[in-house]
């Protein structure tokens, strides 16, 4: 008897995984088709939606609001993941803790951080009051949310960007001329821009969704999942889906160029 | 054209202290020592890289010690040579003369000349993960030349590399330190295959340097037993020594060893050991023989010569013997300083 698995048993091995496997696609794609086929059901609904100034002007507040968190998030969590991946002391995993905090936060608790720091009694409310800036149930409270629920989605890509780039590349580069932040613009950064890229769209593409913890702070102005869960216990679910598709189609579209953009058409290179 | 004077870095658990250390101009000096013994911190040291707790660091007769790295004109190359992956070779090469605010097109023109220089033209436009490995030192050479740099620092550049490669580079390194007037301070394990061509030694163990000198003289007199283990010295051997009459390590240079059949007669004072030929290397009119030689210590590997002339010469695999004369032995004290 031949010890090792027979030709047929190898070839069913393979199909029950491939099945396995794409399990989880076909349960994407099949709840996709389940909207696609609802929304058909009332095509009126779906153009009255599409030219609905509520839901254009949530899209357009969502979208704003993701990307500007994101902004932040690059400005502050690059310097920030660069530090971690050159820093070996003690109080490195307390900061690698914090960070990663609001990943395993349930986001009502995100949330209440959030508007503790930033209500107008507030400690950060106190001072951004003082410059004129509020945040409850205003645009910048809808930014401090998204950009608290990002945190570790890009700092954690970046931080694994520059942990790549070897340190010997940024001496050499101290060695030729550069000063630390030279050597950090044009040899780090470059390197890592993959990751930071691809860390930057995961956290808009959170921050797009979030949900629980921006109401905690600004249910008004509505973002687009605050639109869609109060149409859904106002008027039912034909509105809702049509909500959906229009979200999905614009937010599918997004997430595909800049997935491309950040694994394709990244191109590192300095000129000369 | 390098100067440490009073060195120390303390980097919490390590300290590197380095009394005195000087190196003339278009040297090639090597660092040898056991890994952790501070090798690439004393390179960093002196790069600017890593802040000093102590002493002068002179580079062309001028006081770096407080400058940056990027003032002190030297180049740096590690293992795998550090190329900037994300730039072409050109890119490469004309780094340092961007950082000195020359503009795009005199660099190019300058980066492409220096590669000229090195025989290396052609690379350009290639992306640095295509090149070879001594199309890579090249490279890396040029970058640190078209940056005003005429102090190399390596940091093991050719560990990663296979046997033949090495052999290469190391040969193309000689060339350029010759021609273009280099000088070289080199941090190596390998020290037996890094010999040819080197002028200096030194020998650090925990942050200190224990053996200092001309590369040649402490090969053939180690001042320890330490300083002979790490510069890779053969025919390192325990003795039973006359005086002060207590068990010694002993070392013999190879030029004094003659590896001679066993039919061979020897002469009544000389000292013979037998063992086991492992090589045989031809070298012109004579050969360079490895003998296993077991002892109560375990085995020694005796290295000498013999001359390709007779029918009674040592055969690979066969019994030989090591024979040399007493007075060519030198002592190693294990600690430095009681020999």
């Amino acid at each position: 008897m031949a010890s090792g698995m027979s030709r047929g048993s190898i070839r069913s091995t393979g199909i029950a995984l491939i099945l396995t496997g794409n399990l989880l696609v076909v349960l994407v794609l099949l709840s996709l088709v389940t909207l696609g086929l609802r929304a058909a059901e009332d095509p009126g609904a779906l153009a009255e939606t599409a030219l609905d100034g509520e839901v254009a002007s949530a899209i357009g507040i969502t979208f704003g609001a993701a990307a500007l968190s994101v902004g932040i998030l690059a400005l502050l969590g690059t310097p920030l993941a660069y530090i971690m991946s050159r820093t070996r002391n003690r109080a490195l995993p307390l900061v690698e803790a914090l960070v990663d905090l609001p990943l395993i936060l349930p986001h009502t608790i995100a949330g209440l951080l959030v508007y503790l720091l930033f209500m107008r009694s507030g400690p950060l409310g106190i001072i951004f009051g003082g410059m004129g800036l509020s945040f409850e149930d205003a645009f910048p409270g809808i930014v401090a949310a998204m950009l608290f629920v990002g945190i570790p989605y890009y700092v954690g890509a970046a931080r694994d960007g520059f942990t790549r780039v070897p340190i010997e590349l940024e001496l050499v580069a101290r060695t030729l001329g550069a000063g630390p932040a030279s050597a950090f613009i044009l040899v780090a950064l470059p390197l890592a821009g993959r990751e930071c890229l691809s860390g930057a769209v995961v956290a808009w593409g959170r921050a797009v969704g979030e949900f629980a913890a921006v109401v905690m702070i600004a249910y008004h102005p509505p973002v687009i999942s605050t639109l869609i869960y109060t149409r859904f216990t106002q008027y039912g679910l034909a509105d809702t889906v049509a909500i959906a598709v229009i979200l999905l189609v614009v937010c599918g579209t997004i997430i595909i160029v800049l997935r491309r953009a950040a694994l394709v058409l990244w191109r590192p290179d300095a000129p000369v | 054209m390098l100067l440490c004077e009073g060195l120390r870095v303390n980097t919490g658990h390590f300290l590197l202290a380095i009394d005195r250390f000087s190196i003339a101009r278009g040297e090639h000096c090597l660092v040898i020592g056991p890994s952790g013994a501070g090798k690439s911190l004393f390179l960093r040291a002196i790069a600017g890289l890593v802040p000093l707790d102590g002493g002068a660091v002179y580079i062309r007769g001028t006081e770096v010690t407080h400058l940056p790295p990027e003032s002190r004109h030297i180049g740096l190359v590690f293992q795998h040579y550090s190329l900037f992956p994300h730039l072409s070779v050109v890119e490469n090469v004309a780094f340092g003369l961007r950082m000195r605010g020359v503009g795009t097109r005199e660099r190019r023109h300058e980066a492409v000349a220096v590669l000229e220089r090195l025989g290396c033209g052609a690379l350009r436009d290639r992306r640095p993960e295509t090149l070879s490995g001594g199309e890579q030192q090249r490279v890396a050479i040029a970058r640190a030349l078209a940056a005003g740099a005429d102090l190399l620092l390596l940091d093991e550049p050719f560990a990663a590399l296979d046997p033949t490669t090495r052999a290469i580079c190391r040969a193309e390194l000689r060339h350029f330190r010759r021609t273009l007037d280099l000088t070289v301070l080199e941090v190596t394990h390998a020290a037996d295959e890094a010999s040819a061509g080197v002028d200096h030694a030194i020998v650090l163990e925990r942050g200190e340097i224990v053996a200092d000198g001309l590369y040649a003289n402490l090969v053939n007199d180690p001042p320890s037993l330490r300083a002979a283990r790490a510069l890779c010295v053969p025919n390192v051997f325990q003795a039973t020594l006359i005086d002060p009459g207590r068990k010694g390590w002993c070392t013999v240079a190879p030029m004094h060893v003659s590896i001679v059949s066993v039919d061979r007669p020897t002469l009544p004072e000389s000292i013979v050991l037998a063992g086991t030929v492992e090589t045989i290397e031809p070298l012109g009119p004579v050969r360079r023989v490895r003998l296993r030689v077991e002892g109560p210590g375990g085995p020694t590997l005796f290295v000498g010569f013999t001359h390709n002339t007779t029918e009674i010469d040592p055969v690979k695999g066969r019994t030989a013997r090591a024979v040399f004369s007493p007075g060519a032995v030198c002592g190693l004290p294990e600690e430095d300083g009681k020999k």
